[in-house]
């Protein structure tokens, strides 16, 4: 057997950590609270951000209870809260899933509202907000970075814009310090300032169509003509009215058209007079010197017509 | 053609070899080992008089030593942590970081090469030089099986012991930290408490516990096997003791991480 010296020392070890155990057991899991009463409360969030059973919820920092449950519902996270009996959850709260970034535990936060306002029923929802993890923030920081740069290659473009315009290069720069250009800029304003005043004077045919009632009643009047012209087609008077809706005049040009594109074709076959002279050369050289004949015989008759009218004009005396 | 002992990369080839059979060899004993002490503990309470020595050397025996390297360990740890949290204007957490620092790795690890280096290095020089004296073969010749007398009761005494060792050099390390905390960071004890309270949790310590289990059978078979193992003079009672607390620290800080990575699927 072991002396009884060396069992003491190894009991008293033992007992003594197990008691030290113990305590810190005690202390750090909060023994207590499996005798206190609690509420359930739930709450639905995008993402558990590392939230699990056990995890402590919090009323604005103080630590009033803990999550019972974290499960799936309805494409949310639902999480189930056990808090103290007494913690008053009212409405307007709303809850949120603090990250932890140093220890990986995160916790539920509730705010605090106002006394006066009513308290939740048990077991009812509490609102919830989600807040941007880390990695979310990494993305939105991610993003912002994006449009800073953006942004600072505008201004940089902004920049030589403007310096550009400082040394006058371009229209605009020219504009900003050609004194010359601005006097005729501020001509032209004044000219057209001018045409305005005219104008609204009724002065010129724009003025007078700005301020002559008259000419919008002849336009009225047009139109109301128009009308009365449609009005007649559409009752089949009149040769366009006939053209609209008598069919037997339809029928008639139809034919009249039917017949010319025979004419038409006869006369590209080269047949008949009409297509010999399109079609038949030697008939167009013929037609050419039977002209250029007649011409000549035409001027030689012209020729001797003043001796002819003088010898009759003789002749005729005697 | 040569042989293949006769050039450099044949001769590193058969020792790689060797080696690496050497390696499977002994793990395979190891394992055979704890096999034959865990089926030998049902006769535990026919053989208390040899383990509660062993308890009493492994748990009571470590302590100061445990609680010296504990304390500092938590002075240092809240120094360096502290340091970075005032940047943040975060003193408080100090407690935070102290204890589950502690808790889930220091404790364990740091109570674990403690007492491979007290009580696996002892083992194996006992064992070894009964081997070597051939003490061993006596007890065989008496009827004696010398695992259930001299493994067993090692065994038995690692696997209680190093957790409740842990929970002192736990308790030890947070005290430690919250004097620094106080001393050089103005934290007073009760916010120091109330932090370690409000993130320090049950599992953290059963985890850091079990951890000290795992590694309690670790050290103990280890340290036995390399005893038992140990042929020759007693030159060699030095090098088993040598390979036993290397192969003890190298096994200690493997499966810490498989452990640690267990837990947290």
């Amino acid at each position: 057997m072991a002396s009884p010296a060396q069992a003491k020392k190894v009991g008293i070890f033992f007992i003594v950590g197990m008691v030290i155990l113990g305590l810190i057991t005690f202390r750090v899991e909060q023994v207590g609270r499996f005798f206190k009463k609690r509420d359930e409360y739930k709450a639905y969030f995008q993402g558990s951000k590392g939230l699990k059973r056990g995890s402590k919820v919090s009323l604005s920092g103080v630590n009033v209870g803990e999550v019972r449950n974290v499960s799936v519902e309805e494409g949310k996270i639902l999480v189930t809260m056990a808090i103290d009996k007494g913690i008053p959850i009212r409405e307007g709260s709303f809850a949120i899933i603090v990250p932890d970034f140093l220890f990986g535990k995160s916790y539920v936060d509730i705010n605090l509202v106002p006394p006066d306002r009513p308290r939740l029923p048990l077991g009812s929802v509490i609102d919830s907000v989600d807040v941007p993890g880390f990695s979310d923030m990494l993305v939105r920081f991610d993003e912002a970075m994006s449009s800073i740069e953006t942004l600072t290659e505008t201004l940089e473009s902004a920049r030589v814009i403007l310096a550009r315009l400082e040394n006058g290069e371009g229209a605009m720069g020219r504009l900003f310090t050609d004194e010359e250009i601005f006097d005729e800029l501020k001509e032209a304003v004044t000219n057209a300032n001018d045409i305005m005043g005219k104008m609204s004077r009724g002065e010129g045919t724009i003025g007078k169509l700005l301020e002559d009632d008259k000419l919008f009643e002849d336009l009225k009047e047009t139109v109301s003509n128009a009308n009365i012209i449609v009005a007649k087609m559409s009752k089949g008077e009149g040769t366009m009215g006939k053209l609209i809706t008598d069919e037997t005049l339809f029928t008639d040009l139809k034919g009249a058209v039917e017949n010319a594109n025979i004419i038409l074709g006869r006369m590209v076959r080269g047949e008949g007079t009409l297509g010999k002279l399109v079609r038949d050369e030697d008939l167009y050289e013929d037609l050419q010197n039977m002209m250029a004949n007649l011409t000549e015989t035409v001027n030689g008759f012209r020729a001797i017509m003043p001796q002819g009218a003088f010898t009759s004009v003789i002749y005729s005396s005697f | 053609m040569s042989e293949p002992g006769k050039t450099k990369f044949g001769r590193c080839f058969i020792a790689l070899g060797n080696g690496l059979l050497n390696f499977f060899q002994t793990v395979g004993e190891m394992s055979q080992l704890l096999a034959a002490t865990i089926l030998w503990c049902r006769a535990v309470f026919k053989n208390l008089d040899k383990v509660l020595p062993q308890m009493g050397k492994i748990g009571a025996d470590t302590l100061p030593i445990a609680s010296l390297t504990a304390v500092f360990v938590g002075f240092v740890l809240a120094l360096q942590t502290g340091v970075a949290l005032k940047e943040f204007g975060q003193e408080e957490s100090i407690g935070a970081v102290v204890s589950l620092s502690m808790a889930r790795e220091l404790g364990p690890v740091l109570t674990a090469i403690l007492v491979i280096g007290r009580i696996g290095a002892a083992i194996t020089a006992e064992i070894a030089t009964m081997s070597v004296s051939e003490e061993i073969d006596a007890l065989k010749t008496l009827g004696i099986n010398p695992v259930r007398y001299l493994v067993m009761p090692r065994f038995l005494a690692c696997l209680t012991m190093l957790p409740v060792l842990v929970i002192y050099v736990n308790l030890v390390g947070m005290i430690g930290g919250a004097a620094v905390s106080k001393a050089n960071f103005g934290v007073p004890f009760m916010v120091y408490i109330e932090n370690v309270e409000e993130w320090l949790t049950f599992e953290d310590i059963a985890k850091g516990l079990v951890k000290a289990a795992v590694f309690g059978v670790i050290i103990s078979i280890v340290s036995c096997h390399r005893g038992l193992a140990t042929v020759g003079g007693p030159g060699e009672v030095g090098l088993a003791t040598t390979n036993s607390v290397v192969f003890s620290f190298v096994s200690v800080y493997i499966f810490n991480y498989f452990v640690t990575r267990l837990w947290l699927e």
